[in-house]
């Protein structure tokens, strides 16, 4: 079974160049985020006789308005967005799976509970939350890894219980009941392999969300601040200098554009890793 | 009928009640309060307290608290700290131009999913399909603030024919194409942002009908794709389109945040980002409960009108 | 639901909406606005922030509420760095002992509802100022050595004004106090939430006509203005947070003026259509070291600190160049009076500060710098600070964040933070610098207690000889430089720019904080 899932993957992979493509692109981008630290400019390095340079030979992409690489720090900004995204996915992820097949596999009084729960943290818009929880803790990296993660694990919860609702019905999973196994096994043993093809699916669409959260907090100024650079606050200087630098607004964009691109193509792939149905050919 | 919406409105209330508080707690836990956000040094230390005794921050968490909780119940919103404005004129002030904002570019959008969904779903993986859901993927990845950015910048600076800033030129009230021509570029920039899901939702929902029975049968009939499409599967897809309206109830306030700021348009976006950056705590409240409750009635508004369209529904009960 | 019926109506909503809030209610229109070939009636200027509806002179105190008060109410006088300029005062004068300040007042002024202006107005207004509990800004000013200023009526246009003590900065501290009419505000307890705000009352240049929450204040002309009658029938203070949105609008004509930072000047004078203007704000942006930090102990470590920095630098970067910006050495402003050079400048020498490091022998030092984050030159600022203290060793983390969370911090004094990057404007007289540097002000960000420091402030404040008084505020000087604690980075230049057809300019006087000292004097050619 397992087997053919991935056969399916790899066909669906050689028939979609956009696949190819996008799969190609994050592999790229996240080899040039993990050696960033080879490119001999420092990205932090001021030259104030050098502001708002227009690309050169010296400056690939031009200076910025303090006279730093622009080059070099959208590089660094991609992964510092990359990290984000990442970390901020895997929080949460574990809080959704958490959540998710506790309520789904024990149900009753908890089930409701945590869902109640559930919907108090969605009714709030995202928006507001996401605001006034960044300026209560310090502003940076890690504060905005903490919020993405803290507020986006409810769809995933959701999800994770739907199917944790339907698996533990299975054969296997009454059989091992009946045999004594511990919740705990059984949640991590049976419950959550199931589950995991369809959080697969989800944590690629929760990068890209991530990735794009984060650009707008930072663009806001309520994100990752200076000196250093991601994407999002490299276009809030951007718009700063748009008339006389309009090439800044550009780069940052367009790769914040093809990276949450690729990373939804990338989760639409892995569907045909889920629902081996739909490649055979149908519909 | 009428007992499933009380009772759903009874449900409510604990839930805004809890919300509220959670939300109390936060901004009362942060390092600095509101006041601290307007002394200079030139306040000496008398009036800062003298000022905060004013706004009560003196007294325990939880008084404060009861005093706003009291506020609301009574119908006030009270006024804002740093603004000394009464929020209920504020909010009255600029509710209006978020809805005016909204409210079409969100109709528009459904329009142009309907067609759009509707066409790529029945043309599932043919050319048109793929443009469509080409399309969906890009416009999911466009952050809205870097495409107002370049709109701004191609429309209103570049070729100048579109004005940049807020609702109307001052000064010309009352003038619809003044206001068509601020509006068309935050407009746009909202429908942008807004299409992508709404298509994917209408394409995904239609693909799904077009494998129905009754499909099949109306093929039989020889009735025109066209015919199928527009006349029968739409009735259906319509349907969870409909919830998801109701659902996007709190946009109507909140939806359209930083294209409001990027533009200048005097709406709630704008006024609540100020708020937040001042800590100017009965402002944040009121629009947090205004908007938690809208997203309750909005699920209620939903459900119910699911419950009188679909004729399955009430034949269930 | 047949779909057909659906959309129809839904395409009929839309149009509904649109024609509803088209043609909305027909408001009082002011005349045309922007750019039109016949010369404009209406001045608009560009502020960052919401003035509110409630200004009034009692407590409205930031700087966008001010520059309405500016336009609406008048002062008994403005004191400026140069001159006394006399509104609602014909002239002040001192007595021999001192203690009192005469106010005589002009004769031909009418509120803007008609009624006259009497003495009765200013000690009203100042004696609510006095009210503690009314929590007026100008409040401090008038207390004393902790007793109030007096105020007497001699006649329906003279007032005295009675110090407790000698003050040498007496006069100014009288000085820009808004006057409200006794007779609208007589008994009113809550001035910052009164009703009365709405409407106001005044004695300045223009009426208010309009006020539009988070869009615009539009005032219209005061015929009956005492100093004559403004030229311009309409003035708007359109409310533009951002400031990318606020140049486009500049550069579009759909504004007049605007407060701009250097680096936009080159997109914003291209042809002759604006023209900019730079005057001196007294502001100076610093950097404080925290006293309380146990890094920061020693001497020599703070002034290789100052040492590493580069003025040029500082400047270049967040001002662009030495013409916006000057280097400041002290902490009272080039242009004070009382302003000297004669201290220790810890002029750029980064030899010089990696010696004193060793001296102290101190290696591989972390300190943490908090500065606000949403102002762009302070952002600027700190990139550089970094940059020049990596260059000696120093490893510095910046801390920028929201202003407020930034002035709890330096106001802590158990605070982690190392090192504040800030600025300030306070007054002219240097003794209005007082609460930055004595021991136990809550705005002496380095918690550094001097007792000589303190001494100096208070023998300078009542010091009656001129020449006495300079060396008191040298010493000062000398003293603060010499203690390395406050670094005094540059003083800036306010930039505003203007439409080229916006004349006048000079005689309206541009002053800090209120950007046009009197509005009347504008007009377009």
């Amino acid at each position: 079974m397992r087997s053919r899932r991935i056969k399916n993957v790899i066909e669906e992979f050689k028939g979609n160049k956009g696949a190819l493509l996008s799969g190609a692109f994050l592999i790229f981008i996240i080899l040039i985020s993990a050696f960033a630290f080879l490119i001999p400019i420092n990205p932090d390095a001021t030259n104030t006789s050098s502001m708002l340079q227009p690309p050169s030979s010296a400056h690939l992409f031009g200076t910025d308005e303090l006279g730093r690489d622009y080059l070099t720090r959208t590089i660094y900004g991609g992964r510092v967005s990359l990290i984000v995204g990442i970390l901020a996915m895997v929080i949460s992820t574990s809080i959704g799976i958490g959540v998710g097949t506790i309520s789904g596999y024990f149900g009753g009084k908890l089930d409701n509970i945590l869902m109640r729960f559930v919907d108090i943290v969605s009714s709030i818009p995202w928006m507001i939350l996401v605001t006034v929880v960044s300026i209560f803790l310090k502003p940076g990296l890690q504060a905005i890894i903490i919020v993405i993660g803290l507020f986006s694990w409810m769809e995933t919860a959701r999800l994770v219980r739907a199917e944790t609702l339907s698996i533990k019905e299975r054969e296997y999973v009454l059989y091992a009941v009946s045999i004594g196994e511990s919740s705990k096994n059984i949640i991590f043993k049976h419950i959550i392999p199931s589950v995991f093809p369809t959080i697969i699916i989800a944590s690629t669409s929760s990068i890209a969300s991530a990735i794009m959260t984060e650009s707008s907090l930072s663009f806001l100024g309520l994100g990752i601040q200076q000196p250093m650079s991601s994407w999002g606050n490299l276009l809030q200087n951007a718009q700063t200098n748009l008339q006389s630098a309009p090439y800044m607004a550009i780069l940052p964009g367009l790769l914040i554009i093809l990276t949450i691109y690729s990373f939804n193509k990338l989760g639409n792939v892995l569907r045909v890793f889920v629902e081996p149905k739909i490649a055979g050919g149908e519909g | 009928m009428a007992k499933y919406i009380l009772k759903r409105i009874l449900q409510a209330i604990p839930l805004l009640l809890i919300i509220s508080i959670i939300c109390f707690t936060l901004i009362q836990l942060a390092p600095y309060n509101a006041i601290d956000a307007m002394t200079t040094p030139k306040m000496p230390q008398e009036t800062v307290e003298l000022i905060k005794a004013k706004y009560g921050f003196d007294k325990p968490i939880y008084m404060q608290y009861f005093l706003w909780l009291k506020g609301i119940l009574s119908g006030h919103f009270g006024y804002s700290i740093v603004t000394h404005e009464s929020i209920s004129n504020d909010l009255i002030a600029r509710i209006p131009a978020t809805i005016v904002l909204v409210l079409p570019a969100y109709i528009i959008s459904i329009v142009i999913s309907i067609i759009l969904g509707l066409t790529a779903g029945a043309n599932k993986n043919k050319m048109v399909d793929k443009i469509i859901d080409g399309f969906c993927s890009i416009g999911i990845a466009i952050p809205s603030f870097w495409f107002a950015m370049i709109m701004i910048f191609i429309f209103g600076y570049k070729f100048a024919i579109l004005p940049i800033l807020g609702m109307n030129t001052i000064g010309v009230d009352g003038s619809f194409t003044d206001f068509l021509l601020h509006f068309i570029m935050p407009c746009s920039v909202l429908i942008i942002a807004f299409l992508p899901e709404l298509i994917r939702y209408v394409r995904s929902s239609t693909i799904s009908q077009i494998t129905e029975g009754y499909v099949m049968v109306q093929t039989a009939f020889g009735s025109s794709k066209r015919e199928i499409l527009f006349k029968h599967v739409s009735k259906n897809v319509l349907l969870p389109i409909i919830t998801k309206a109701g659902m996007a109830l709190p946009m109507l306030v909140t939806g359209a945040m930083i294209t409001e700021t990027v533009f200048g348009w005097p709406g709630v976006g704008p006024y609540f980002i100020n708020a937040v950056r001042g800590l100017d705590y009965p402002v944040i409240m009121a629009i947090l409960i205004l908007s938690s409750s809208l997203v309750i009635i909005g699920n209620l508004l939903s459900d119910i009108i699911y419950c009188l369209i679909d004729p399955r529904i009430k034949e269930m009960e | 639901m047949n779909f057909k019926k659906l959309s129809k109506v839904l395409v009929g909503v839309t149009a509904a909406i649109f024609l509803l809030s088209g043609c909305g209610a027909a408001k009082n229109t002011a005349s045309n606005g922007t750019g039109t070939k016949a010369k404009p009636d209406t001045f608009i200027y560009g502020i960052g922030g919401d003035p509110g509806n409630s200004v009034n002179v009692i407590t409205t105190s930031d700087r966008f509420g001010l520059m309405e008060i500016k336009a609406l109410y008048s002062p008994l006088y403005m004191y400026n760095a140069d001159k006394i300029v006399y509104f609602l005062a014909e002239n002040m004068t001192q007595s021999a002992d001192k203690l009192t300040y005469t106010a005589k007042l002009r004769k031909d002024v009418k509120w803007s509802d008609g009624a006259k202006f009497t003495a009765d107005d200013v000690v009203f207004t100042y004696n609510e100022m006095l009210k503690e509990k009314n929590a007026g800004w100008a409040y401090s000013q008038l207390i004393f050595n902790g007793k109030p200023v007096k105020l007497e009526k001699v006649d329906d246009y003279t007032v005295n004004f009675i110090l407790p003590e000698v003050s040498a900065p007496g006069i100014e501290l009288l000085a820009n106090i808004f006057i409200m009419p006794k007779h609208i505000y007589e008994g009113e307890t809550n001035f910052e939430n009164s009703e009365k705000n709405a409407k106001p009352v005044g004695t300045g240049p223009y009426k208010l006509a309009e006020y539009k929450a988070g869009q615009y204040v539009k005032m219209v002309k005061n015929d009956d203005y005492f100093l004559g009658a403004p030229k311009i029938n309409n003035v708007i203070f359109r409310v533009i947070p951002d400031a990318n949105t606020a140049k486009l609008s500049l550069q579009k004509g759909e504004i007049n003026a605007l407060v701009v930072q250097s680096s936009d000047l080159k997109d914003l004078i291209k042809g002759d259509n604006l023209t900019p203007y730079t005057y001196d704000e007294g502001r100076i942006a610093y950097m404080v070291l925290n006293s309380n930090s146990s890094k920061l102990k020693d001497t020599n470590v703070r002034q290789a600190i100052f040492y590493a920095l580069n003025r040029t630098d500082l400047i270049n970067a967040a001002f662009g160049s030495e013409e916006y910006a000057k280097k400041a050495y002290t902490f009272l402003p080039n242009e004070n009076k009382f302003h000297t050079d004669n201290v220790e400048k810890y002029e750029f020498n980064q030899s010089k500060a990696k010696e004193l490091l060793a001296k102290a022998g101190v290696s591989g030092l972390k300190l943490k710098l908090g500065y606000s984050g949403s102002d762009v030159p302070s952002q600027k600022e700190a990139a550089i600070i970094e940059q020049n203290l990596k260059a000696v060793g120093i490893d510095v983390e910046l801390a920028g964040g929201e202003s407020a969370a930034i002035s709890q911090q330096m106001k802590n004094e158990k605070s982690n933070y190392d090192m504040f990057l800030n600025g300030y404007i306070m007054g002219i007289d240097p003794d209005t610098f007082n609460s930055l540097f004595i021991s136990n002000s809550q705005y002496n960000y380095s918690h550094y207690k001097d007792k000589e420091i303190d001494d100096l402030f208070n023998a300078g404040r009542v010091e009656t000889d001129k020449g006495k008084r300079v060396e008191i505020y040298n010493k000062i000087q000398n003293k603060l430089q010499g203690n390395a604690y406050f670094y005094p980075i540059l003083e800036n230049k306010r930039i505003v720019v203007m439409s080229s057809n916006l004349t006048g300019v000079k005689e309206a006087s541009l002053v800090p904080v209120y950007t046009f000292e009197d509005m009347s004097k504008l007009y377009f050619k």
